[in-house]
């Protein structure tokens, strides 16, 4: 099943073109890393497909929802019903436990809060945080608000999971936890992953690896059948 | 050479004959080093030249063992202390094609490079789903060295792209162009690391 369908999308900021005719589908269970260098418009291709910025000209649908024509309210609600965004910086809420900021995208989505709660648990379970609920964020490690940031993304079972350098900022263990955290949502729960990320050892986790350049794909690396 | 030692290795825990030695070899290495029954009997007869192995004579059922000598041990113990020192110039093919397309008017250096890019990107990918599938440590040591690598060689090949088309003059420049505009305007601008 097609999550995320990006048809023809052009982008121009004034006079300078940043995307061309850009086609990207990513079905449920699957996981597609953009790489390119700094300007190559891959930052701008997750932006539109978040609906934070709208193209020049194409289409985005997101679980066969198309964006085109919706008021700023729709999208918001749109992005609310299927997407969950794990960014670099995660600005988890300093003035809440860690346990009410993974609850917090859940009450947003009208879930009951014992079932938020039996959720956001079972979350932090899942990012080796599970005894940390009622701790406030300012008493984790860089690391650890990371895989909180994860756990809040996951505990929404987004259809459409986005990230931008999710791992920039963490030592490499760390990253490589969240990068399998991510992994275990594609191929657990059948979430269609769109990861930014300049960094090769993190982008090789997708199953298809997308190199843009100068607003086009330049090319597409998928694993080996056999090594 | 690490064959070598490696058969010498396994036989400081005892006297074994070819069969035992390939078996545990494959063990060891993870099958990361396929070895066939020829090449151990034929290194176990070069070290046995040299006075490093000894042979004890067929057991009961006809196959030869053989024991590691004191000079046996002492090469063991010397390679496994001497570092292996890398050539500094890089003479790999890879480094070479990007070289040649460089200095070639016919070749582009940046279609080399995504095609070389796009090649060790599969192996890395493919490694890295092994990896997370996880294993035995031998296994999951080499594919983590497998893993370095080939990340080691796309950070080389993204850094070789940036310097060509930053490159005054250069062919590729057109490409440098168009990118700094469009670095100028798009949300996140991420300095790359080299830069600064």
């Amino acid at each position: 099943m097609e999550i995320l369908r990006m048809s023809e999308i052009h982008l121009r900021f004034g006079s300078t073109v940043a995307l061309t005719g850009v086609d990207l589908s990513i079905q449920r269970g699957e996981m597609v890393a953009l790489t390119g260098r700094s300007g190559s418009g891959k930052s701008s291709l997750l932006n539109i497909a978040s609906g934070a910025l709208s193209p020049t000209r194409g289409g985005v649908a997101v679980a066969g929802e198309s964006f085109l024509g919706r008021s700023a309210d729709e999208l918001s609600a749109l992005r609310r019903k299927h997407v969950a965004f794990i960014f670099q910086n995660l600005n988890l809420l300093g003035r809440i436990s860690v346990g009410d900021n993974v609850m917090l995208p859940l009450e947003f989505a009208d879930v009951s809060s014992s079932e938020a709660e039996q959720r956001a648990r079972a979350e932090l379970e899942r990012v080796e945080l599970g005894d940390r609920f009622d701790a406030m964020p300012s008493e984790l490690s860089g690391g650890e608000q990371q895989r909180v940031g994860v756990a809040r993304a996951l505990a929404t079972k987004p259809a459409l999971l986005l990230a931008d350098e999710p791992t920039s900022a963490l030592d490499p263990v760390t990253a490589e936890m969240v990068m399998l955290l991510i992994r275990k949502a594609v191929d657990e729960d059948g979430a269609a992953a769109l990861v930014v990320t300049h960094q090769p050892a993190q982008a090789a986790w997708a199953d298809r690896v997308i190199r843009l350049r100068d607003g086009q794909i330049a090319s597409t690396s998928v694993g080996l059948a056999e090594l | 050479m690490s064959v070598r030692v490696a058969l010498l290795a396994l036989l400081q825990s005892g006297a074994r004959h070819g069969y035992q030695l390939k078996a545990e070899f494959d063990d060891i290495t993870g099958d990361a080093w396929p070895l066939n029954y020829g090449q151990v009997y034929t290194t176990l007869q070069r070290l046995e030249k040299v006075g490093a192995v000894t042979s004890l004579g067929e057991d009961e059922d006809g196959r030869v063992r053989y024991a590691v000598t004191p000079t046996g041990e002492a090469e063991v113990s010397e390679w496994l202390a001497t570092p292996v020192q890398q050539p500094l110039g890089s003479r790999d093919e890879i480094a070479m094609k990007v070289l040649v397309a460089v200095h070639l008017e016919s070749a582009s250096a940046i279609e080399v490079i995504d095609t070389q890019r796009q090649a060790t990107m599969s192996t890395l990918q493919s490694v890295t789903k092994l990896k997370a599938a996880g294993g035995e440590l031998a296994w999951m040591l080499h594919l983590d060295r497998t893993a370095i690598l080939a990340n080691a060689e796309l950070s080389w090949l993204d850094l070789a792209e940036e310097r060509i088309v930053r490159e005054p003059g250069d062919r590729s420049s057109e490409i440098a162009d168009t990118s700094d505009r469009a670095e100028r305007n798009e949300e996140t601008v991420k300095e790359t690391t080299w830069k600064s």
